[in-house]
């Protein structure tokens, strides 16, 4: 087994009556980006606060590189790199002296410090934006900023709290790029989303929190396959003869292992498949025997399963 | 305390001094303006009517001025700096996801507040001794006053931003405790002229203390001050580990 970068054994966090974490468990393996996916008000950043020191466990335990947090705060802190859900800068400071006083509760000296600020500035592509103030930049050059200053210790692992929310497309494309980034750099990850496209793009295995109980757990594909949902191949067929061609096709695929079933529709005909190995197959044996009008694949997606272990009333 | 401590601390320390020298223009002229305003209207407008025996009134005056300037500039600039970076540029979360402790975070914040306090300190003697020609006696020993109720200012500052949850009640908890000392602790009248009811709970605060161990000092009376900077001390120690578990209470919850 690998070692696992971080570790949480039966955490509960109770705030009065209200219990926002109720008892989970998970690890993080060294290296890999972990997900942490829920609705707003599950617990993720509850978890996230815990991890970081800014809030104490009601019970259970959690470990970052096998330091207990609650008994080795400084020690679980040098490890860990963190980007808060706000862009919490100071206003009166401009982008560098922000990351440069940021950096001296490291205890990093002087000149590793100046350094470290311009790499980490130049890694988020903010060099020439150094003496701007942090409201002076566009959302997503704030969210890269904040992934920077957590990248500034050159911790071993990194949580990222929603790094994305309210950013347009192409900064959140950005921003994923700057995440895959600190992958190939070694980094452990935990980050929280909501966002079932980032989640699925980003991570190695996923967490799916809710209420404060991770209801599943594992990598995109394996999650996916909870739901038992097929690929879906819609086949669009000349309307003149849909009604024969449909019946041959039936014929056809009713000896394909891994063609799980085919309905017939009005326009054509609906394949449902195991894996994606199955869909040259199936369309090997339909194009070059039939005229199509039309194919749609439909994958499963990590909304499918979010929605149909999350319930779909609002939080 | 360890090197990684002191360096926390003054990390801290360092940030909030380079904001304050980044804006020592406005600083400085609130630190020449406001105390010198007290003075000119009341210790020699006002102060002209008034008896106060062998020294003028300003003589009188001007050591309490000296503390209430060393209350303003350690008090407002900790509670106010605090308040900001908690609640409006929410900049104390970061400090607390560094490998560093909620007393560090305090003990930087309050040396802040003592430095600042000390340099408005040194900017309202240089212009009453250069302006005026009034002296403060013995500086070593005043400056030991002013450190001490400078960090007693400080930590009531920490433990009072922290305690309150919305920035406005900041303002009313200055209006009706902190402002009110000014002119009950013996900065422009002798403790001994309040009622007599009001006597010994205005002599027990650390600030009438302050006072009348600074009048002391300037005026060369015949008062020993040591009883009166141990009583500062120990209070300052007292609200310096109530502020860090207020601090620790409010902001890991």
């Amino acid at each position: 087994m690998s070692l696992a970068m971080i570790e949480v054994k039966d955490l509960v966090k109770n705030y009065g009556k209200h219990t926002a974490v109720d008892g989970i468990n998970f690890r993080v393996r060294k290296g890999e980006i972990f997900g942490f996916l829920g609705p707003n008000g599950a617990g993720k950043t509850t978890t996230l606060n815990i991890l970081a020191g800014l809030s104490l466990p009601s019970s259970g335990v959690a470990t970052i590189a096998g330091l207990d947090i609650t008994k080795h705060p400084i020690g679980c802190k040098k490890r860990l790199g963190i980007a808060t859900q706000d862009a919490n800068f100071d206003h009166h400071l401009n982008i560098k002296d922000n990351l440069y006083y940021q950096g001296l509760l490291y205890g990093l000296s002087r000149k590793e410090l100046k350094i470290r600020v311009e790499a980490a500035l130049s890694w988020a592509k903010l060099g020439k934006y150094r003496k701007k103030h942090f409201h002076q930049l566009s959302g997503g050059m704030q969210r890269r900023l904040v992934v920077a200053r957590a990248m500034l210790s050159d911790p071993e692992i990194i949580l990222l709290d929603e790094p994305t929310t309210g950013l347009d497309p192409q900064s959140r494309r950005q921003v994923w790029d700057y995440i895959k980034d600190l992958k190939e750099k070694g980094k452990t990850v935990l980050l929280t989303t909501h966002y079932m496209e980032e989640a699925d793009v980003l991570c190695d295995r996923i967490s799916i929190i809710d209420n404060g109980r991770i209801i599943a757990c594992g990598t995109p594909d394996e999650l996916k396959k909870v739901l038992n949902n097929d690929i879906v191949i819609d086949i669009a067929l000349d309307p003149a003869v849909v009604n024969v061609v449909n019946r041959h096709i039936e014929k056809d695929l009713r000896n394909i292992s891994g063609v799980n079933y085919i309905k017939r529709s009005d326009n054509g005909i609906r394949i449902g498949v195991g894996d994606d190995a199955v869909i040259e197959q199936v369309l090997n044996s339909i194009i070059t025997k039939y005229k199509i009008s039309g194919i749609n694949i439909i994958h499963p997606t990590l909304e499918d399963v979010f929605l149909h272990l999350t319930g779909r009333e609002m939080r | 305390m360890n090197t990684r401590a002191i360096k926390v601390v003054l990390a801290i320390w360092e940030r909030e001094m380079y904001e304050y020298l980044n804006n020592l223009h406005i600083n400085a002229m609130r630190l020449a303006v406001e105390p010198m305003l007290f003075i000119f209207i009341f210790g020699m407008g006002l102060g002209n009517r008034v008896d106060m025996g062998d020294v003028s009134y300003v003589e009188f005056l001007a050591p309490g001025i000296l503390f209430m300037v060393v209350t303003n500039n350690s008090y407002m600039t900790t509670s106010m700096r605090l308040m900001i970076a908690r609640d409006w540029d929410k900049t104390l979360v970061n400090a607390l996801t560094a490998p560093v402790k909620p007393f560090e975070i305090v003990l930087g914040y309050i040396l802040a507040g003592v430095t600042q306090a000390l340099a408005a300190s040194v900017i309202f003697i240089l212009l009453m001794r250069y302006l005026l020609g009034i002296s403060f006696g013995c500086i070593p020993w005043l400056v030991l006053f002013i450190v001490a109720i400078a960090a007693f200012f400080s930590s009531l500052g920490v433990a009072i931003a922290m305690w309150l949850d919305n920035p406005h009640h900041l303002m009313v908890v200055t209006s009706l405790v902190v402002m009110p000392m000014s002119f009950f602790c013996g900065i422009f009248m002798p403790v001994a002229d309040l009622p007599e009811w009001m006597q010994p709970v205005i002599g027990a605060i650390p600030l009438t203390k302050a006072v009348e161990g600074a009048r002391a000092i300037a005026l060369a009376t015949n008062i020993d001050i040591l009883p009166n900077l141990a009583y500062i001390i120990i209070f300052t120690i007292a609200v310096f580990f109530v502020s860090v578990y207020v601090f620790k209470k409010k902001i890991i919850i």
